[in-house]
């Protein structure tokens, strides 16, 4: 039988997923802010 | 807690709005899916119209319908609105709806950002388009002018149209960037008990590849538009020779991700073909660890080849040597998912139900686009075929054949699942049969014009190129029109038909076959587990 989504198996996921996103989100800021570092 | 409390304060909004409202506010996967793909279509139509428009001009040689600046904008505001407001969203409407399905989650991760996501894309399409509704009144002199490559200097002196591309370009990657991301998480903190990264289904693993990629290299397009924009009201000197800047490394930026945006259109479509191939052949998909691995690679490819795109700009000739044999180093990986795609219907007990035509179809032209492909990154013989028709003709037998006929396959292979509805098969063969036709019809004979030397983007051309643009031309517009018969055949399925089952087609594997047709408003209330 399976189980239900638990709140806290949820909540767990997606607080994990928070985090992921916002790393993934400094690291497109990090490379558009690159660029203006770079001596050309 | 019940688990329909526990979704419930996940979507607050969608239980208490109806009609319009709930479209604005929707934090569904599955509505926001159906978002993208309506979107996608619409824009699909908007560009394919634009181009019929071109190549009425082209029918003949001369000018007979436009002049050749509105020519220009046409062809480039085409580009863009196919590419980001056709294929990208189109795929990115795949996602919302099957990856939760299909990996058992209840949605994706973080459904705001997927709303968000979704709602950047009209205001975006709407500026791409606008000027050339402005221009109708007098403002500004129409739509961007470049074509969608945006080349500098060219594009630091057009008008205002540029502009308008510019503020589209950041609007259109932060919403790709927010899908992007939240796919990423969704894949890794979401799956179902038992769903090993190594048993996730291909169609997920082909949008991780892309969802990364996009991650890297929209952010780059991003710096070169922005930088763009300060050269032409800034004062800065990035891209102009007079200030001691350099045009060519717009190419380079621009190229850095507009090389990795082909896999970015194609590498969903890739994922998704093992599907439809595994459930018409009634084999299980062949080499799944081989394509799993192909698709790492081109994705870690794709990014060092970019220059191969402007052999021509001159550059040294280490350089030359190095993107030509790391492009044709692409082919390698291709190749096994090819082999992996012929292997899965090998001894099959194939049907050819509508996507699975599409799907060898697929196969079968993007074949083409590959070997041709092969061709252009020949240093010697790419100052030939270079800014000619046989470039066009490659790209469209890569990202119509490939891309688009690509969408096709997966919207009757799960309009079905979407709607509980089966559609028209008579419909869905016609349309296959035009569609294949008529691409041929319309793009072969730019691999000749283009092997003739005539140049793209141009509205005028030689007497001698007339009998195959005229071709292609009437290809054109049956390969238009055959496309109201995909659009009629959706909105019936939708509307009704008969009823299909949870398992629509005999010989799909999968989580989301486990689902009703259509799946619950809420997928997954409990968690399946994978063994």
């Amino acid at each position: 039988m399976n189980q239900p989504f638990s709140e806290a198996d949820l909540e767990r996921r997606r607080s994990a997923s928070r985090r992921l996103g916002w790393l993934l989100a400094a690291a497109v800021a990090a490379i558009y802010l690159l660029g203006l570092f770079i001596k050309r | 807690m019940s688990t329909a409390t526990t979704h419930a304060a996940e979507h607050p909004a969608e239980h208490y709005h109806g009609g319009l409202m709930r479209w604005l506010t929707t934090t569904n996967h599955k509505d926001i899916g159906t978002m993208y793909l309506t979107f996608s279509l619409i824009m699909f139509f908007v560009g394919g119209l634009m181009i019929l428009a071109v190549r009425a001009e082209l029918f003949q040689p001369g000018l007979q319908m436009m002049q050749p600046e509105f020519f220009n904008q046409l062809i480039g505001v085409h580009a863009l609105v196919m590419i980001f407001a056709a294929l990208m969203p189109a795929a990115t409407g795949f996602a919302n709806w099957m990856i939760p399905l299909m990996i058992g989650a209840p949605d994706m991760a973080l459904p705001r950002l997927n709303n968000w996501g979704f709602w950047l894309l009209p205001p975006a399409a709407i500026l791409l388009t606008l000027p050339f509704t402005l221009a109708l009144f007098g403002i500004g002199d129409g739509a961007i002018a470049t074509g969608w490559t945006f080349y500098a200097p060219l594009s630091v002196q057009g008008g205002m149209g540029v502009d308008f591309a510019i503020l589209s370009v950041h609007i259109l990657g932060i919403s790709s960037i927010m899908g992007s991301i939240n796919i990423i998480v969704t894949i890794f903190n979401m799956r179902a008990p038992g769903m090993t990264m190594m048993k996730l289904p291909l169609f997920a693993w082909g949008w991780l590849i892309t969802a990364f990629l996009l991650i890297a290299t929209l952010p780059v397009l991003a710096g070169a538009v922005t930088m763009l924009l300060t050269d032409r009201h800034f004062g800065t000197h990035f891209f102009s020779a007079a200030g001691g800047g350099d045009p060519i490394l717009f190419q380079h930026l621009f190229w850095f991700f507009g090389h990795p945006e082909v896999y970015i259109l194609l590498l969903p479509v890739w994922g998704l073909m093992p599907h439809v191939l595994s459930t018409f052949s009634r084999k299980p998909t062949y080499g799944y660890k081989a394509q799993v691995y192909s698709f790492i690679a081109i994705g870690l490819l794709s990014v060092i080849v970019w220059a191969h795109h402007f052999f021509t700009a001159g550059m040294p000739v280490p350089a030359l040597i190095y993107f030509m044999f790391s492009t044709m180093a692409i082919s390698l990986p291709l190749a096994v998912l090819f082999f992996c795609w012929i292997a899965t219907m090998w001894k099959g007990a194939m049907t050819f139900e509508t996507p699975m035509l599409f799907a060898v179809g697929f196969i079968v032209l993007f074949g083409i686009a590959g070997l041709t492909g092969l061709i252009l990154a020949d240093v010697a013989a790419d100052a030939q075929y270079h800014h000619s028709y046989f470039v066009v003709a490659h790209f469209h037998y890569a990202l119509f054949a490939g891309g688009i006929m690509g969408v096709m396959t997966g919207v009757y292979y799960w309009l079905p699942k979407w709607t509980g509805h089966m559609y028209s098969e008579k419909l869905g063969k016609l349309h296959f049969w035009l569609t294949v036709v008529s691409f041929n019809l319309t793009f072969l004979p730019q691999f000749f014009l283009g092997l003739a030397g005539m140049p793209r983007r141009i509205p005028d051309y030689a007497l001698q190129f007339a009998e195959f643009n005229a071709i292609s031309t009437v290809g054109a517009f049956i390969l238009g029109l055959s496309q109201l018969i995909f659009a009629w055949n959706i909105w019936s399925c939708v509307r009704g038909g008969s009823k299909v089952d949870n398992r629509v087609w005999e010989g799909a594997e999968g989580l989301e076959w486990e689902l009703s047709s259509p799946p619950p408003h809420h997928s997954w209330e409990t968690q399946p587990v994978v063994k």
